[in-house]
Protein backbone atom coordinates (compact mmCIF):
# COMPACT_ATOMS: atom_id res chain seq x y z
CA UNK A 1 0.00 0.00 0.00
CA UNK A 2 0.96 3.32 -1.16
CA UNK A 3 2.28 5.58 1.86
CA UNK A 4 -0.03 8.44 0.68
CA UNK A 5 -2.98 5.43 0.91
CA UNK A 6 -1.71 4.42 4.56
CA UNK A 7 -2.56 8.35 5.96
CA UNK A 8 -5.93 8.40 3.95
CA UNK A 9 -7.01 4.82 4.98
CA UNK A 10 -5.55 5.09 8.77
CA UNK A 11 -5.82 8.85 9.74
CA UNK A 12 -8.65 10.03 8.52
CA UNK A 13 -10.36 6.83 8.68
CA UNK A 14 -10.31 7.49 12.36
CA UNK A 15 -13.24 10.39 11.60
CA UNK A 16 -11.76 11.75 14.87
CA UNK A 17 -9.46 15.06 15.58
CA UNK A 18 -6.16 14.76 13.59
CA UNK A 19 -3.76 15.18 16.45
CA UNK A 20 -6.01 12.01 17.78
CA UNK A 21 -3.47 8.98 18.95
CA UNK A 22 -3.55 6.77 16.14
CA UNK A 23 -2.99 10.00 14.16
CA UNK A 24 0.16 10.79 16.20
CA UNK A 25 1.94 7.41 16.16
CA UNK A 26 2.30 8.26 12.12
CA UNK A 27 3.71 11.16 12.74
CA UNK A 28 7.20 9.83 12.68
CA UNK A 29 6.41 8.44 9.71
CA UNK A 30 4.70 11.22 8.51
CA UNK A 31 7.40 13.50 8.78
CA UNK A 32 9.67 11.03 6.85
CA UNK A 33 7.59 11.14 3.88
CA UNK A 34 6.85 15.30 2.81
CA UNK A 35 3.76 14.40 0.46
CA UNK A 36 2.06 12.97 3.38
CA UNK A 37 2.42 15.69 5.68
CA UNK A 38 1.72 17.75 3.21
CA UNK A 39 -1.74 15.95 2.73
CA UNK A 40 -2.40 15.33 6.12
CA UNK A 41 -1.49 19.25 6.87
CA UNK A 42 -3.56 20.42 4.31
CA UNK A 43 -6.48 18.87 5.42
CA UNK A 44 -6.09 20.25 8.99
CA UNK A 45 -5.96 23.46 7.42
CA UNK A 46 -9.39 22.89 5.73
CA UNK A 47 -10.99 22.43 9.32
CA UNK A 48 -9.05 25.52 10.55
CA UNK A 49 -10.68 27.79 7.46
CA UNK A 50 -14.07 26.62 8.23
CA UNK A 51 -13.66 27.10 12.13
CA UNK A 52 -12.55 30.78 11.04
CA UNK A 53 -15.21 31.44 9.18
CA UNK A 54 -17.68 33.50 11.14
CA UNK A 55 -21.49 33.08 10.93
CA UNK A 56 -23.23 36.20 10.00
CA UNK A 57 -25.18 37.82 12.61
CA UNK A 58 -28.94 38.84 11.71
CA UNK A 59 -30.45 41.72 14.11
CA UNK A 60 -33.47 41.63 15.98
CA UNK A 61 -33.38 37.55 15.56
CA UNK A 62 -34.46 36.44 19.24
CA UNK A 63 -37.34 38.76 19.17
CA UNK A 64 -38.60 37.06 16.19
CA UNK A 65 -37.86 33.98 17.21
CA UNK A 66 -40.20 34.27 20.90
CA UNK A 67 -42.95 36.05 18.42
CA UNK A 68 -43.06 32.87 16.61
CA UNK A 69 -42.73 30.69 19.36
CA UNK A 70 -45.59 32.73 21.05
CA UNK A 71 -43.34 33.66 24.02
CA UNK A 72 -43.44 36.82 25.44
CA UNK B 1 -22.27 24.60 23.70
CA UNK B 2 -19.42 22.67 21.83
CA UNK B 3 -18.30 19.48 23.37
CA UNK B 4 -19.40 17.20 26.31
CA UNK B 5 -20.40 19.00 29.57
CA UNK B 6 -19.70 18.84 33.28
CA UNK B 7 -21.57 16.95 35.44
CA UNK B 8 -22.40 20.22 37.30
CA UNK B 9 -23.33 22.21 34.23
CA UNK B 10 -25.87 18.82 33.24
CA UNK B 11 -27.52 18.64 36.84
CA UNK B 12 -28.36 22.51 36.05
CA UNK B 13 -29.71 22.29 33.45
CA UNK B 14 -31.45 19.56 33.86
CA UNK B 15 -33.06 21.35 36.65
CA UNK B 16 -34.04 23.71 33.86
CA UNK B 17 -35.28 21.57 31.75
CA UNK B 18 -37.52 19.79 34.31
CA UNK B 19 -39.11 23.05 35.16
CA UNK B 20 -39.96 23.92 31.54
CA UNK B 21 -41.09 20.51 31.06
CA UNK B 22 -43.79 21.09 33.90
CA UNK B 23 -44.96 24.35 32.18
CA UNK B 24 -42.43 27.28 33.95
CA UNK B 25 -42.77 29.70 31.19
CA UNK B 26 -40.29 31.71 32.42
CA UNK B 27 -37.56 28.37 32.41
CA UNK B 28 -38.72 28.00 28.93
CA UNK B 29 -37.87 31.52 27.75
CA UNK B 30 -34.13 30.80 29.64
CA UNK B 31 -34.09 27.26 27.85
CA UNK B 32 -34.41 29.80 24.33
CA UNK B 33 -32.38 32.33 25.34
CA UNK B 34 -29.71 29.52 26.17
CA UNK B 35 -29.80 27.76 23.38
CA UNK B 36 -30.71 30.66 20.76
CA UNK B 37 -27.22 31.18 19.28
CA UNK B 38 -25.71 28.02 19.58
CA UNK B 39 -28.88 27.02 17.26
CA UNK B 40 -28.20 29.20 14.48
CA UNK B 41 -24.24 29.42 14.65
CA UNK B 42 -24.90 25.43 14.14
CA UNK B 43 -27.79 26.33 11.51
CA UNK B 44 -25.75 28.63 9.78
CA UNK B 45 -22.61 26.51 9.51
CA UNK B 46 -24.67 24.17 7.62
CA UNK B 47 -26.98 26.51 5.76
CA UNK B 48 -24.66 29.00 4.81
CA UNK B 49 -27.01 31.91 4.87
CA UNK B 50 -28.60 34.06 7.47
CA UNK B 51 -32.11 33.85 5.90
CA UNK B 52 -31.66 29.77 5.50
CA UNK B 53 -30.39 29.61 9.32
CA UNK B 54 -33.03 31.45 10.52
CA UNK B 55 -36.06 29.78 9.06
CA UNK B 56 -33.63 26.69 10.70
CA UNK B 57 -33.54 28.02 14.13
CA UNK B 58 -37.01 29.01 14.10
CA UNK B 59 -38.25 25.18 12.59
CA UNK B 60 -35.84 23.65 15.13
CA UNK B 61 -37.04 25.56 18.43
CA UNK B 62 -41.22 24.56 17.31
CA UNK B 63 -39.57 21.04 17.23
CA UNK B 64 -37.61 21.22 20.21
CA UNK B 65 -40.70 23.11 22.03
CA UNK B 66 -43.29 20.05 20.79
CA UNK B 67 -40.16 17.30 22.05
CA UNK B 68 -39.25 18.73 24.80
CA UNK B 69 -41.62 16.53 27.46
CA UNK B 70 -39.84 13.63 25.66
CA UNK B 71 -36.47 14.26 26.88
CA UNK B 72 -35.40 11.71 29.13
CA UNK B 73 -32.51 13.01 30.68
CA UNK B 74 -30.11 9.61 29.33
CA UNK B 75 -28.10 12.54 27.31
CA UNK B 76 -26.86 15.83 27.35
CA UNK B 77 -29.62 18.25 26.54
CA UNK B 78 -26.98 20.11 24.07
CA UNK B 79 -26.58 16.26 22.27
CA UNK B 80 -30.46 16.07 22.30
CA UNK B 81 -30.76 19.61 21.02
CA UNK B 82 -28.21 19.06 18.05
CA UNK B 83 -30.22 15.61 17.20
CA UNK B 84 -33.32 17.73 16.97
CA UNK B 85 -32.06 20.47 14.93
CA UNK B 86 -30.05 17.87 12.87
CA UNK B 87 -33.31 16.20 12.14
CA UNK B 88 -35.04 19.42 11.14
CA UNK B 89 -32.20 20.18 8.49
CA UNK B 90 -32.71 16.96 7.42
CA UNK B 91 -36.51 16.71 6.96
CA UNK B 92 -36.58 19.87 5.10
CA UNK B 93 -33.78 19.14 2.86
CA UNK B 94 -35.45 15.90 1.80
CA UNK B 95 -38.43 17.80 0.70
CA UNK B 96 -36.36 19.96 -0.97
CA UNK B 97 -33.52 17.70 -2.60
CA UNK B 98 -34.76 14.61 -2.67
CA UNK B 99 -32.38 13.54 -5.29
CA UNK B 100 -29.23 14.50 -3.42
CA UNK B 101 -30.22 12.70 -0.22
CA UNK B 102 -27.80 9.76 0.44
CA UNK B 103 -25.36 8.91 -2.43
CA UNK B 104 -23.08 11.04 -4.11
CA UNK B 105 -20.18 9.13 -6.18
CA UNK B 106 -17.72 11.77 -5.55
CA UNK B 107 -17.77 10.97 -2.17
CA UNK B 108 -18.15 7.07 -2.75
CA UNK B 109 -14.33 6.30 -3.28
CA UNK B 110 -12.31 9.12 -1.94
CA UNK B 111 -9.49 6.59 -2.67
CA UNK B 112 -9.48 6.97 -6.05
CA UNK B 113 -8.94 10.76 -5.91
CA UNK B 114 -5.51 10.14 -4.19
CA UNK B 115 -3.27 12.34 -5.94
CA UNK B 116 0.39 11.29 -7.22
CA UNK B 117 2.09 14.63 -5.11
CA UNK B 118 1.05 16.96 -2.59
CA UNK B 119 2.12 20.34 -2.28
CA UNK B 120 2.12 22.37 0.78
CA UNK B 121 -0.70 24.71 1.85
CA UNK B 122 0.71 28.02 2.79
CA UNK B 123 0.87 28.26 6.82
CA UNK B 124 -1.58 30.80 7.51
CA UNK B 125 -4.69 29.66 5.23
CA UNK B 126 -7.18 31.63 7.62
CA UNK B 127 -5.80 34.89 6.82
CA UNK B 128 -7.00 33.96 3.20
CA UNK B 129 -10.61 34.31 4.70
CA UNK B 130 -9.98 38.10 4.14
CA UNK B 131 -10.16 37.05 0.49
CA UNK B 132 -13.95 37.30 -0.64
CA UNK B 133 -14.11 34.48 -3.26
CA UNK B 134 -12.56 31.97 -0.90
CA UNK B 135 -15.76 32.65 1.54
CA UNK B 136 -17.51 32.09 -1.46
CA UNK B 137 -15.98 29.04 -2.81
CA UNK B 138 -16.33 27.44 0.84
CA UNK B 139 -20.03 28.10 0.94
CA UNK B 140 -20.12 26.23 -2.82
CA UNK B 141 -18.05 23.47 -0.87
CA UNK B 142 -19.64 22.91 1.51
CA UNK B 143 -22.96 23.20 0.00
CA UNK B 144 -22.38 20.69 -2.77
CA UNK B 145 -22.10 18.01 0.36
CA UNK B 146 -25.18 15.65 0.66
CA UNK B 147 -26.44 16.78 3.67
CA UNK B 148 -26.01 13.94 5.66
CA UNK B 149 -22.13 14.49 4.96
CA UNK B 150 -22.61 17.91 5.94
CA UNK B 151 -23.76 17.50 9.61
CA UNK B 152 -21.23 15.02 10.27
CA UNK B 153 -18.61 17.23 9.11
CA UNK B 154 -20.03 20.33 10.85
CA UNK B 155 -21.00 18.24 14.54
CA UNK B 156 -17.50 16.96 14.41
CA UNK B 157 -14.71 19.91 13.04
CA UNK B 158 -17.07 22.71 13.59
CA UNK B 159 -19.22 22.01 16.87
CA UNK B 160 -16.41 20.19 18.44
CA UNK B 161 -18.45 17.21 19.30
CA UNK B 162 -17.13 13.94 20.27
CA UNK B 163 -17.71 11.07 17.88
CA UNK B 164 -20.10 9.29 19.79
CA UNK B 165 -22.32 12.43 20.33
CA UNK B 166 -22.44 13.10 16.47
CA UNK B 167 -23.63 9.51 15.93
CA UNK B 168 -26.18 9.90 18.65
CA UNK B 169 -27.30 13.32 16.93
CA UNK B 170 -27.71 11.41 13.30
CA UNK B 171 -28.73 8.18 14.36
CA UNK B 172 -26.45 6.25 13.11
CA UNK B 173 -23.45 4.16 14.21
CA UNK B 174 -19.88 5.09 15.13
CA UNK B 175 -18.22 3.95 11.99
CA UNK B 176 -20.54 5.65 9.50
CA UNK B 177 -20.27 8.77 11.57
CA UNK B 178 -16.83 8.33 10.98
CA UNK B 179 -16.86 7.96 7.38
CA UNK B 180 -18.95 10.81 6.59
CA UNK B 181 -16.49 13.03 8.35
CA UNK B 182 -13.50 11.33 6.71
CA UNK B 183 -15.54 11.89 3.18
CA UNK B 184 -16.88 15.24 4.07
CA UNK B 185 -13.29 16.40 5.51
CA UNK B 186 -11.01 15.22 2.11
CA UNK B 187 -13.82 16.47 -0.66
CA UNK B 188 -13.65 20.07 1.16
CA UNK B 189 -9.78 19.83 0.80
CA UNK B 190 -10.14 19.25 -2.77
CA UNK B 191 -12.97 21.60 -3.44
CA UNK B 192 -10.80 24.49 -1.44
CA UNK B 193 -7.21 23.78 -2.73
CA UNK B 194 -6.87 25.59 -5.97
CA UNK B 195 -7.99 28.87 -3.74
CA UNK B 196 -6.08 28.28 -1.10
CA UNK B 197 -2.79 27.74 -3.37
CA UNK B 198 -3.12 30.57 -5.61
Amino acid sequence: MKAKERILNICTELGEDLDSPGCKQLRAYVESCPDCAAFVDSVKKTILLYQSYPPKQSANRMERLFKRLNLK
Amino acid sequence: MAGAKTKQQSTGEFALVRAAQAGDAEALKELVQRYEETVYNFAFKVCRSEEAAEDTLQEAFLSILTALKSFNYKSNFSTWIYRIVSNSCLMKWRKEKPERWESFEELDHPEERIQDSYTRWPDSPADKMLHRELQTEMDKAILALPPVYRLAFVLKDLEGLKIQEVAKSLDISVPAAKARIRRARLFLRDRLEPYVQN
